[in-house]
């Protein structure tokens, strides 16, 4: 607890002194009877010091939500004496907000009074929030002097990119990777259901022989199953700038996007990994289940722009994180030289990457401005990154363009099938 | 809302009394002096705006002081600061409260018995005022009776002076200190 004089006391101590001066200067006594009520004022906290002891308790409704949804934090007061003015502030730390945005109350309670005030409100990005910081000052009667209680510092709350339904239908998924989890897959494995009858070759196993078939050609013959075996499913995200104005950024919309298809994936039964690249590497292994689902909204949440010039490679990233035939679907802007170089290196070590590209050139359009020389900078900008895409598409791999106004990422990956089919070259509209 | 009425009626006052019981050609320069300075306060709900209306008001009582030939009553000077200190708290109370509750973003608050608060810090700004007034009332009087004393008229303000130069120290000492 730390006591400091108000604002008020210091201008009614000035007016008091101004007073009293003019008064013993121009010998006039009614002047000082003039800043008497001034004077009064100024001692009163001397003869009625300040000290009045509250108690506090804070209660947030959620420990983490999902953008938009809105949250309420309920504070509880209890003064144990008379508070003439108790003043709350409350501040809530927003994701990428330098400043807490602060909001002040007053209140005035009586001994033994408890009062409670419940804010509610909606989460309008994702990442951490602190809802639940408050700071509370207590005044004299004469509010001549305040005195600051200290606060908790406040719990961090997450929120979660927003999720979409995706409505891909089970051809478009086995287009898009070799192994999905509920559907079955091309290759031949262990499985339930049933491939083709072939002869019987040096190791396969007792268990497969068809007897009846044996029986009526008089060789052995085994069943071949369709392998049954879940999707790997790494989500690889370019954290090396970000671009556009929150909550429509480039990372707002591919958080989004990436909660989007993990959740689909994570529902049926595949393996959701991701991969963020910027100016360091940092991955989470693919996994199943509930737990991996909110593991990777955790991760989303946080997603930062973390742009350097020291950049790792994704060599260094475990076999674990990013297992054999996964199915990789990156997210790039392609405004880092870096980003190219990435994709090429994933396609030389066996992947087939489906990039998601998303114009850097769309997202900062409010940014460009109609003169000349920027309409002239605008045009050079949009050629350069269609050269790129044209020299990833040249190396082979599936790029899609993500129009944020127009299509889903459902549409998006349904887009992206249909290129893959077609050989990865005739994509209208990609551009 | 009737904090700036209150703020507003006392300047008025404070302005169109001398006006016209003692008249002086300062009142009129004053006064819209005072006046603005109290527009662009309630405007901007900023206190020192308040302070300056009153600094201004301040300044003309000590030039009608200076100009009377037989001074101000004792009680009409007492008057004249409580009706300042009226001014000063309306002032104070209307940039206070008007800040509060209100969010720059899509907040909502609620606050248990919010109806209580304004009207505890109402009463207790009249309480303030009238105790000060009646902390007030013996003084005009207790000057009198020291003027009449045998006080020696050249000891009267070195004496006011000491005490007043003591009492701010000590009041300032005893609450500039922080406590931990």
């Amino acid at each position: 607890m730390s006591r400091t004089l108000s604002e008020k006391h210091r201008i009614y101590y000035l007016l008091a002194g101004v007073a009293i001066a003019a008064g013993i200067l121009m010998g006039r006594s009614e002047l000082v009877l003039l800043s008497l009520p001034f004077v009064i004022m100024v001692v009163y906290p001397v003869l009625y010091p300040a000290g009045a002891e509250i108690q506090t308790s804070t209660q947030v409704s959620e420990c983490s939500a999902f953008e938009g949804e809105t949250v309420s934090v309920t504070l509880s007061v209890e003064a144990a004496a008379a508070v003439p003015l108790l003043e709350v502030t409350h501040k809530v730390w927003t994701p990428g907000q330098v400043r807490a945005d602060s909001t002040r109350l007053l209140l005035s309670l009586r001994p033994g009074e408890t009062r409670q005030i419940d804010c509610r409100m909606p989460l309008e990005n994702r990442g951490e929030h602190v809802i639940d910081q408050f700071q509370f000052r207590t005044f004299d009667s004469a509010h001549m002097v305040w005195t600051e209680h200290e606060g908790k510092p406040g719990s961090s709350i997450y929120a979660y990119p927003k999720l979409s339904k995706l409505d891909l239908p089970g051809n478009v998924i086995r287009q898009l990777g070799r192994y999905t989890g509920s559907y079955v897959s091309q290759a031949a494995g262990e499985g339930t259901e049933l491939a083709e009858i072939r002869k019987y070759a040096y190791g396969d196993t007792a268990k497969h022989i068809n007897w009846r078939t044996s029986l009526k050609w008089g060789e052995l013959y085994v069943n071949d199953r369709l392998q049954e075996k879940n999707a790997d499913v790494v989500l690889v995200v370019d954290t090396m700038r970000d671009v556009g104005h929150r909550p429509d950024s480039y990372l707002d919309l591919v958080c989004r996007g990436a909660a989007s298809i993990a959740k689909h994936f994570l529902d049926r039964k595949d393996r959701v990994g991701i991969i963020e690249y910027g100016g360091t590497v940092s991955w989470l292994r693919p996994a199943l289940g509930k737990r991996q689902m909110y593991r990777v909204l955790g991760r989303l949440a946080k997603l930062s722009e973390s742009g350097s010039h020291a950049f790792r490679e994704l060599d260094s990233i475990p076999i674990q994180a990013l297992p054999a035939k996964a199915m990789l679907i990156v997210f790039t802007p392609l405004l880092d030289k870096r980003s190219t170089r990435v994709l090429v290196s994933l396609a030389l070590r066996g992947f087939r990457p489906l990039v998601v590209y998303l114009s850097p050139i769309e997202l900062a359009s409010d940014v460009l401005g109609d003169s000349p020389s920027e309409q002239l900078a605008s045009r050079w900008w949009k050629y350069e990154q269609r050269r790129k895409v044209r020299e990833l598409r040249r190396s082979g791999l599936t790029v899609v363009s993500w129009d944020r106004k127009t299509e889903s990422i459902g549409r998006v990956l349904t887009g992206a099938a249909a290129a893959r089919r077609s050989g990865g070259w005739q994509q209208k509209g990609v551009l | 809302m009737a904090y700036v009425l209150t703020a507003w009626l006392s300047a008025a006052l404070l302005i169109a009394i001398p006006a016209l019981i003692l008249g002086d050609s300062l009142v009129v320069a004053v006064g819209p002096v005072a006046l603005l300075a109290m527009a662009v306060g309630t405007y901007r709900r900023q206190f020192h705006w308040f302070t300056v209306a009153a600094l201004s008001l301040f300044a003309e009582y000590i030039w009608l002081a200076s100009d009377a030939q037989n001074g101000i009553s004792g009680y009409g000077a007492l008057a004249a600061g409580i009706l300042l200190m009226v001014l000063l708290e309306a002032g104070y109370m209307a940039c206070l409260l008007p800040k509060t509750g209100h969010s720059r973003s899509s907040r909502q608050y609620t606050v248990s018995d919010e109806g209580k608060d304004s009207k505890r810090l109402y009463q207790a700004m009249l309480l303030r005022i009238g105790g000060t007034a009646a902390i007030g009332l013996p003084f005009p009087l207790l000057l009198t009776w020291v003027r009449r004393a045998d006080l020696p008229e050249k000891l009267f303000f070195p004496i006011l002076l000491v005490t007043a130069t003591a009492l701010a120290i000590l009041v300032y000492w005893l609450l500039a200190r922080k406590e931990d």
